[in-house]
Formats: structure tokens, C-alpha cells, sequence
């Protein structure tokens, strides 16, 4: 009976031990639970952003953009270009001898 | 007594069949369905969507790609102020109100997708309202940086029977597969509140995103095109008009163009005619730009040389037709050079009688007429060409002058473009790499498709062309100090089983600098009111780009 009796408690010690560890591993899970759905929706924010910008770089650079900002600058398209051709020049430029 | 107990013992086997009939029943008839509903409280499947890619010009420039957008849903059951819901979303997303409140009173609806694709300020703005019952879902939509640069060429993505995202026509039609990628998913136990459980099972199924496409075109040159040919479509009073630009050594397209166009961010308010690419699916007569292609098929087969005379006194008769030149003007003894610069359809018919109609025949075919020139767009189509004993002395005596032949304009385009690299034609391309979602990168090499003639060949019908463009119809609108190889041409356009008159087909076709040639270009109009004669029309729209692509590409006047 004795013997039972040294038994049963540590036992029931041990076994209270486990449930209340099990517990608490099970109640952290959930916090992780909740931490990894916050870095997921970190993630996703992030990545939004980073579209966000992708599409504003590409919208400023675009052709269309450009032109208005040039425009609005004051450049106008050149209505003539002359072109020089290296045997054309009448003079030496840039040359030794 | 005895009829006491079997009628309990039968009533207790009776109560122990219905009770295994029930048990068959939910676990054997029933058992997916239950074990799917119960699945569906314990565990969320999420859609991880892949991401389309995006295509991009020679300077990695995007010509589209994704934007940030969401798909508005409402969960009926969670609304709780109807009233607010329907007026607040109503006003931001400009949906009337009576329509919103028939989707979300429908019964049994625990969840209404009220709208696809809204924007990233109209989703910001609801999800400030900070209501209950609605929900967002990510859902990206196509962006064009450059607006309606390009429609033509690149296509647009709409809807399939599905409801899924699909590339219709031009790049987003032939590389759908390629671009959309595909989705993945993540399958995960959740707690009542619908918190992931980490201890429990999840299964993820990474999704794999789109190629991004990198291409040949040059997005200044396509810019140059655009402007270029719709003034002059303006200028010239003409229906429609295309100019496709293409690099004569490697088949790559620097630039496409048709108007009119359409955006594609746009596509629905537009005619579905418009979506279709002319310069691959529509087809017209050469006229006189296929003249110099066949009078190097006769240089090369030795029948001719370019100082060949021929005695243009007047109309040749081929059957019981007259073949008179466009003018109706004779200039007596002239060589082949000649013939090409006054564009003569008597001397065209010389030639190619000359050649011979086996010999014809076949350089109609290997100069790819008839047949796909496998670029890679969705709509390319080619015109039918006649079986070889369909071919009568007339048709034959027309086609040298490109008249009752059919083709596309690119197909006119990579024949010409032989002339410019040494007599190999070259596959067209628009792709010229494929940026693939693991970061590899696969080159598509050019193809060759065959040589049509020698290098020798070619180098005599350059110069012939440069002739034609310093002495021909068009020589006014030249840029000064160029080496330009060209031809007008201005065909009739078929009505009917007969040519009408007054209506016809502008076009010019050269390469330039001839010596070296970076680009050969042809521009089309169709039925322009201001002269119906391409040296009038396409010649100083041709000579217009080429001056602005001469600047561009650094290249000097000499």
C-alpha cells in the first residue's frame, strides 16, 4: 500500500508537470500562431510597396512622362540637325599632326 | 413466451440493421462530403496567385506589367449597417446602389464578389470607411507604362470562361502560358478565431510566377513610328496605315505599329476589329515593291544583268490582256537599273519571262509568300497562294509587278530584308530573351530561314534600289547625304473580283544605310485622298521616320 502510495504521487506530480507544459507549449504555439500571421502580413505589405514603387518608377519614366516634363521645361523639338561627317571637318580637330 | 423473446430479439436486430444501414450511409455514401465539410472548419486553403510577367523592351524598359489591385467581396451575413454599406460603397466604387443591394440580398450569399480589379485608391478609401461585411482580395491587374504604345504587338489579358486571367492576341496571346505562370496554394489547420494551428498539419504548394519577356523592340523607335505615321496618316488623308521596322541581320522587330489603334487597358470600348494586328493578319498586293525582290531572283538565276537593255516602246500584250506601265510613258532602249527607277511593269513583265514560270514559281515560294513567317504573335495569317498549275501567263506577267499576289506586310518586310543581309532571309522575332521566374535566362538565337540569293546578287540589287531612290518618283523627299536602298509602290486594291480605281494601297520598302544597314522598314496606307501614289505619300513618311531613326542611332549624313 505504501509503495502504491510513493508511486502515485510523484506520479500524479509528474503527470500534472506534463499537462501544465503542455499547456504552456500549446498557449506559446498560438502566440507563433499569431506572430507568423503578422510577418506574413508584413510580407504582403512590403511586397505591395515595393509594386507600388516598380510601377511609379516606371510611370515616371516612361516615354509619355518625358516628353511633358520636357515640354513643360521648355525644349522644344529641333526643327533642323545638321550632322558632321569625320571627313568632313575643314579643320584638324583634335588631331596631332 | 417463445414469441415474447424473438419478437424482442427481432426488434433488437431490426434496431441493429438501421443502425449499420445509418453508419453505411454517412460513413460509405456520405463519407467525403462529411469529411470535406469538416475539413473546412478545421483547415484554410489559400490561393497563393502567381504573378503574370512582364514584357519589356530592348532598353528593360516595361511596356507592361502589374499593378496593385483587389477584389471587392461582401459577406452579407457580417453587414451591419445595410444602409451605410450600399451608400459608402456605391459612391466609391460609382456602382448604384439598387444594383449593390440586389447582390448582397440575394439568399443563401455568404460571400458576393461586388467587383474585380478596383484600384489601389478606391481600395484604400473603403478600407478607411472601416465597415463590416466587406473583404479584399488581392488581385493584380496589367499596367502599361506607355499607355497605348505598342497595342497592336502586345495584345491584352481579359477573362476566360472561368472568370481567370488570359492573354488575347499579339505576345500576351502566343506566350499566355509562359506569362500567367502558376498558382500555388496553402492548405493549413486553423483555430475558431481562424489563427493558423503550427502544430498542425499544412501542406504549401509554392506558386510559380510568370516569364518576363524581354524583346527586340526599341521603344524610342516604336515612340518615332507612332508619331510619325499617325501625322501622317493625318497629313496624307489615308483609311489606315502600319509601319514595322525590323533588323534585317538578326529578324528582331525594332518597332510595329497600325493605326488605328486601340488600349489595351481599354480593350471593351473599342471595335473588336481593332484588335487584330494588320501588319501579320491583314494582307495586300506589293505593287512595286516586290519588283526589285524579283528582278533579284532574275540577276541571280543569270537570266539578266543590271545593265541589261530592254526596249520599252509601248504596252506588251500577255493574252488577250495590254500591260502598260503606270504612266502610260515609254522610255525605248533602258537597262534593268532603268527599269526599276521608272518602275516599269513592261520591263517587270521582261523579266520575268526571262526567268521562266518554274523559276518564278519557286522564288514566289522560297521568298516565303503563302506561308507563316513563324513570328511570335498570336494572330499571323497568311494570304493562299495559287497551286502551281493555277498559275496562267497572266497572273504570272501581274505578279512581277506585285499585282494579283497577296501578302502581309511583314512577310514583304523579311523578303526585303534579304536584299539588306547578304541574301539570307531571317526569321522575324519580337522575343529576344525569356527572364524565367527561377532567374534563368533563355536567349533566342536569330534563325535563318534560307538565302534567296548571293551576296553578289544582293550587293547589285542594293545598289539598284539606292538608283531608285536618287532617281526615282520619290528622290524630293530624300534625306540629304543618306545612302537609302527603296521602292515605292502603289497597288490597286481588289473590290469585287475587279480593281477599283480611285482606291489603293501606298507603300514604300527600303533599308538604310545601305552600306551597312541597321533597319529595313516599309510603310503602308491604305487609300490615301491627298495622292494616291506611294512615291507622293508612303515615300515621304518612309524618308520622315528613317530621318528621325538616322538620329537616333547616331548615324551621320555623309
Amino acid at each position: 500500500m505504501n509503495t502504491i502510495k510513493r508511486l502515485l504521487i510523484p506520479g500524479t506530480i509528474v503527470f500534472v508537470l506534463l499537462l501544465t507544459a503542455q499547456i504552456v507549449y500549446s498557449c506559446q504555439l498560438v502566440t507563433d500562431g499569431k506572430a507568423l500571421n503578422r510577418i506574413d502580413q508584413h510580407i504582403d505589405q512590403l511586397r505591395q510597396e515595393v509594386s507600388l514603387k516598380e510601377e511609379k518608377v516606371a510611370s515616371a519614366s516612361s516615354l509619355m512622362t518625358i516628353r511633358e516634363k520636357s515640354v513643360a521645361m521648355g525644349f522644344t523639338e529641333s526643327p533642323k540637325v545638321m550632322t558632321m561627317n569625320q571627313d568632313s571637318f575643314v579643320v584638324a580637330l583634335g588631331q596631332t599632326r | 413466451m417463445m414469441w415474447r423473446i424473438w419478437s424482442v430479439f427481432s426488434f433488437f436486430i431490426l434496431c441493429f440493421i438501421l443502425i449499420i444501414g445509418r453508419l453505411f450511409y454517412w460513413q460509405i455514401i456520405e463519407g467525403n462530403k462529411l469529411k470535406a465539410e469538416g475539413a473546412a472548419q478545421y483547415t484554410m486553403k489559400l490561393e497563393l496567385p502567381a504573378e503574370r510577367g512582364s514584357i519589356l523592351t530592348a532598353d528593360n524598359s516595361p511596356l507592361v506589367m502589374n499593378k496593385s489591385a483587389f477584389l471587392v467581396y461582401a459577406e452579407p451575413k457580417n453587414i451591419t449597417n445595410t444602409p451605410t454599406f450600399l451608400r459608402t460603397v456605391s459612391q466609391i466604387l460609382t456602382i448604384p446602389e439598387a444594383t449593390l443591394s440586389a447582390m448582397i440580398s440575394e439568399p443563401n450569399r455568404v460571400w458576393v464578389p461586388i467587383a474585380h480589379k478596383v484600384n489601389m485608391d478606391k481600395t484604400i478609401l473603403l478600407q478607411q470607411a472601416s465597415m463590416s461585411g466587406i473583404g479584399f482580395a488581392k488581385e493584380p491587374k496589367r499596367y502599361y507604362p506607355e499607355a497605348s504604345m505598342a497595342a497592336n504587338l502586345l495584345g491584352f489579358v481579359g477573362l476566360d470562361q472561368n472568370g481567370s486571367d488570359k492573354g488575347y492576341f499579339g505576345l500576351e496571346g502566343f506566350y499566355n502560358r509562359e506569362l500567367q505562370g502558376k498558382s500555388g496554394s496553402i492548405t493549413i489547420e486553423k483555430d475558431v478565431s481562424g489563427t493558423p494551428i503550427l502544430i498542425g498539419d499544412s501542406v504549401r504548394v509554392e506558386p510559380e510566377n510568370g516569364s518576363s519577356f524581354h524583346l527586340w523592340l526599341d521603344r524610342t523607335i516604336q515612340n518615332i513610328v507612332e508619331t510619325k505615321l499617325k501625322q501622317g496618316i493625318e497629313k496624307y488623308g489615308a483609311k489606315e496605315g502600319s509601319v514595322v521596322v525590323m533588323d534585317p541581320k538578326t529578324g528582331g522587330i525594332l518597332a510595329m505599329a497600325s493605326y488605328p489603334s486601340y488600349d489595351p487597358a481599354n480593350y471593351k470600348a473599342y471595335d473588336k476589329e481593332l484588335y487584330k494586328n494588320p501588319i501579320v493578319a491583314s494582307s495586300y498586293e506589293p505593287g512595286s515593291t516586290f519588283k526589285a525582290l524579283v528582278l533579284a531572283a532574275a540577276i541571280d538565276a543569270g537570266v539578266i544583268k543590271a545593265n541589261t537593255m530592254f526596249d520599252e516602246t509601248g504596252p506588251v500584250q500577255v493574252g488577250e490582256y495590254a500591260i502598260k506601265t503606270w504612266n502610260d510613258q515609254y522610255h525605248g532602249q533602258i537597262t534593268m537599273k532603268q527599269v526599276l527607277e521608272h518602275s516599269s511593269n513592261v520591263g517587270m513583265v521582261f523579266a520575268e519571262k526571262k526567268l521562266g514560270e518554274e523559276k518564278f514559281i519557286k522564288f514566289i515560294k522560297d521568298v516565303g509568300f503563302g506561308t507563316l513567317t513563324n513570328i511570335d504573335l498570336e494572330d499571323e495569317a497568311s494570304p493562299e497562294l495559287r497551286t502551281d498549275r493555277d498559275w496562267k501567263e497572266i497572273d504570272l506577267a501581274t505578279a512581277s509587278f506585285g499585282q494579283g499576289i497577296a501578302v502581309t506586310p511583314l512577310q514583304m518586310v523579311r523578303a526585303t530584308g534579304a536584299i539588306a543581309n547578304d541574301g539570307w532571309m531571317m526569321e522575324p522575332h519580337m522575343v529576344r530573351s525569356i527572364m524565367h521566374a527561377d532567374g534563368k535566362t533563355t536567349e533566342i538565337q536569330p534563325k535563318k530561314v534560307r538565302q534567296l540569293f548571293s551576296k553578289a546578287t544582293a550587293g547589285v540589287v542594293t545598289e539598284m534600289m539606292i538608283a531608285a531612290v536618287d532617281n526615282g518618283e520619290a528622290k524630293w523627299a530624300k534625306p540629304k547625304g543618306y545612302r537609302i536602298a527603296g521602292k515605292t509602290g502603289t497597288a490597286q486594291i481588289p473590290v469585287a473580283g475587279h480593281y477599283d480605281n480611285t482606291k489603293t494601297i501606298a507603300s514604300f520598302v527600303g533599308f538604310a544605310p545601305a552600306d551597312n544597314p541597321r533597319f529595313v522598314m516599309l510603310v503602308t496606307l491604305r487609300e490615301p485622298s491627298s495622292s494616291q501614289w506611294g512615291s507622293e505619300t508612303a515615300a515621304p513618311l518612309f524618308f520622315n521616320i528613317a530621318k528621325d531613326i538616322f538620329l537616333y542611332l547616331g548615324i551621320p549624313a555623309q
